[in-house]
């Protein structure tokens, strides 16, 4: 360790644990060019996320590019990516709907790990995010020979859907803005994400889950599973409601390994999906 | 004036005991040489040593080492090891009856039936060869024989006698039982023992040895965890694994203290202080392996803590902390991986490390008890303790388990003569587990 890099350490640890800011520090060297090093660890300093100033973060196998204006894949997210395409690996589907897709990291993440995918469909409203997820379609590529990727612009609130064939096999996927208005302050929200990762990723509640639900898996019979990523059990309670009045839904909900509730899953009861039980840790 | 030398070139296996009358010196390899090598430096540096070669001819020269490769000794096999090899001659015998009566094996049996067959065909070749040696012996000492006869014999015999050496050392280390992890690759540990900041120098100075004798080998390696000391210079922690199939069969020697005696760079008075530094060998435990041996951990079996993100996670928090650390309730084990920026990277580190740890422990455990059944003593190769010394100002490396000194101590810590220490801890390893099976196959008769 050079005299460098503990300078480097200490412009850090302004912000962050000395723990932290050293493996920072690291990962700054290992990944940019020396004359970068300074100015990066001023900028983390001032609590800039390290993803946006390294451009990238490692989800799964993939290396997903990261840029402002769109969210930064979460560890929480990349868990659950895993633990579900390790259930569904070799289970036969044929379309796989990304909503709010952001970076691209979910479907492409399902992409890259399942065997016996046909079609991916991954949508976004935001140009940012649109541009984002098609450079990580192409950085990743190698990872995606077996299945064929789409990417759509179009407004989940409006109810926007590919068109999918009705007799296919089906998995809706989303991880919608998900904290309310309430909680989008520094009491609920790190520092960090309030300053500089966009509002629009962040800020929602109820509709995005009430219209993934009347908008989409209502609408087309294809869908048999579908997974949800959220903040509050009253997100999944709406889902479950939407949804009881059909006796062939079956619905739980899924814990992170910090023990926070993290998923609603779903499954038609007579689909392979079921093995999605094994994800949830309490059923409606 | 008559000085011992050490020839390189030579595996040291072998007594050789030759006069090369143009060099006017006994020239004596065997194990116990190595120690006279620095006087055999101050000779080659003698300018009396060079004046004598340069007035040697090439021609010379080959013949006095033709000379020397003649003397070598062959090794006689111990009557037991041969016993034992034409049981298992018998053995196989055994099987290919089974196999003409329409009997198909099972999976052990086929394996079996294959090392066998492998065993076999080097034990005939060992016959073959020493038949034919003896054959020529006996011309080449006939008085009555044909001069020209003789002549050609002595050309031929050179050929078979290099053979022969060969494939006895070959029988040797097929009859001697294998380590059960041999075809494995390799997880190196390094820990810093006492001596407090050189030690963590000394560790770095170790790592550094191990992967350049990785670059020597041509052999694939990975950093799967470092930590460095505060200031800079130093490692607190490292884990190597070495991606190469059968590394473990020369890196399991490596395990136990090393020490280091030196004048540190810390050191502001010039006196030479002697630290140590742990090494760890672990065999690593592929997870695509079929084998039944691929272990599978129940859930109340782990314990798997990741840095938490305080509050609610998820898009309310951006944590970089990938931390993983694992702990294996039943037996403590506890493993910590934080280098990468993948938590599901770091997580996947560990386990490798886990799973080599406990295939390790569980080995330990197995030999353990082996030797509590057994009456005889156990070679004291098998100790992890102080293991070896790096003397920087003497330029020597001495391996306390063979009683073996390298004078090059750079040389060493390149990684390029690493193999020759390696060389005599096996072949000390061997020498002793020969023993013990001539013993057992003795006690049997």
């Amino acid at each position: 360790m050079s005299s460098k890099l503990s300078q480097m350490i200490k412009i850090i640890s302004k912000s962050y644990s000395l723990q932290q800011a050293k493996q920072e520090a690291v990962w700054i060297s290992q990944e940019l060019p020396e004359s970068k090093w300074f100015d990066a660890c001023e900028k983390r300093s001032n609590l800039v996320p390290l993803q946006y100033i390294l451009g990238n973060q490692p989800f799964g196998k993939l290396d997903i590019k990261c840029e402002e204006g769109v969210l930064i894949p979460r560890l929480d997210t990349e868990e659950w990516v895993l633990e579900a395409t390790n259930l569904l690996k070799n289970i036969n589907i044929d379309n796989l709907i990304d909503y709010c897709t952001g970076s691209g990291c979910i479907g492409l993440g399902f992409a890259s790990e399942l065997n016996n995918l046909k079609n991916l469909d991954c949508i976004d409203f935001n140009d940012n995010a649109i541009n984002l997820s098609i450079k990580n379609l192409n950085h990743n590529k190698i990872f995606f020979k077996k299945t064929n990727i789409n990417i759509y612009k179009g407004n989940l609130l409006k109810g926007f859907l590919p068109s999918i064939n009705e007799n296919s096999i089906s998995l809706l996927l989303s991880n919608p803005p998900y904290i309310p208005k309430n909680d989008l302050n520094k009491n609920n929200v790190e520092e960090s994400v309030l300053k500089f990762e966009p509002k629009e990723a962040l800020l929602g509640d109820i509709e995005f889950y009430d219209a993934l639900c009347t908008k989409i898996l209502q609408k087309n019979n294809s869908f048999k599973g579908f997974i949800f990523e959220l903040g509050y059990i009253h997100q999944a309670e709406i889902v479950n409601k939407l949804l009881n009045n059909n006796q062939s839904w079956k619905i739980g909900i899924r814990n992170d390994q910090s023990g926070n509730l993290r998923n609603v899953i779903g499954w038609k009861v007579d689909s392979e999906f079921t093995i999605l039980e094994k994800m949830v840790h309490t059923c409606f | 004036m008559f000085k011992s030398i050490l020839l390189n070139s030579f595996s040291p296996n072998f007594r050789i005991s030759i006069r090369p009358s143009l060099l006017r010196i006994p020239i004596i390899i065997n194990n116990n040489i190595y120690n006279n090598y620095n006087n055999y430096n101050k000779f080659l540096n003698s300018s009396l040593f060079h004046t004598k070669i340069s007035q040697l001819s090439n021609n010379e020269l080959n013949n006095s080492i033709e000379d020397l490769e003649n003397d070598i000794q062959i090794e006689q096999l111990h009557p037991a090891l041969i016993e034992k090899a034409e049981s298992l001659k018998i053995e196989l015998l055994n099987l290919e009856n089974k196999i003409s009566t329409g009997y198909s094996f099972n999976i052990d049996e086929n394996k079996k039936y294959n090392n066998l067959l492998s065993f076999i065909s080097i034990y005939n070749d060992f016959i073959n060869l020493n038949e034919n040696y003896t054959e020529l012996l006996k011309i080449i000492n006939n008085d009555q024989e044909d001069q020209i006869l003789i002549n050609e014999a002595k050309l031929e015999i050179k050929i078979f006698k290099k053979k022969l050496i060969n494939q006895t050392m070959k029988l040797k280390s097929h009859l001697l039982p294998q380590h059960p992890f041999a075809n494995n690759s390799t997880i190196l540990e390094l820990r810093p023992g006492a001596g407090g900041h050189e030690a963590n120098i000394f560790t770095s100075d170790l790592l550094n040895m191990y992967i350049k004798y990785c670059q020597f080998n041509n052999w694939k390696y990975e950093i799967l965890s470092l930590t460095n000391h505060i200031s800079g210079s130093g490692i607190i922690d490292a884990t190597l694994l070495i991606n190469q199939n059968g590394s473990y069969n020369r890196l399991r020697h490596e395990a136990g203290v090393h020490r280091v005696q030196r004048i540190p760079s810390t050191e502001t008075k010039g006196r030479v202080h002697t630290s140590a530094s742990g090494v760890i060998v672990l065999p690593k435990i592929d997870e695509i392996d079929n084998s039944q041996n691929i272990r599978k951990f129940k859930p109340d079996e782990l314990r798997i803590d990741v840095m938490r993100a305080s509050g609610a996670g998820g898009q309310h928090v951006n944590t970089t902390e990938s931390a993983v650390r694992i702990v294996h309730l039943p037996t403590g084990i506890i493993v910590s991986i934080q280098d990468e920026r993948s938590q599901h990277k770091n997580k996947e580190k560990a386990f490798t490390v886990l799973r080599a740890r406990l295939a390790e422990k569980e080995l330990k455990e197995k030999q353990e008890k082996e030797r509590s059944d057994r009456t005889d003593q156990v070679s004291s190769v098998d100790r992890s303790d102080k293991i070896r010394t790096y003397n920087f100002q003497q330029n020597r490396v001495t391996d306390h388990r063979c009683n073996f000194t390298l004078h090059d101590l750079d040389g060493c810590m390149q990684g390029t003569k690493l193999d020759l220490i390696i060389d005599q801890v096996e072949k000390k390893e061997a020498d002793d587990k020969a023993k013990n099976l001539i013993k057992q196959l003795e006690s049997n008769l």
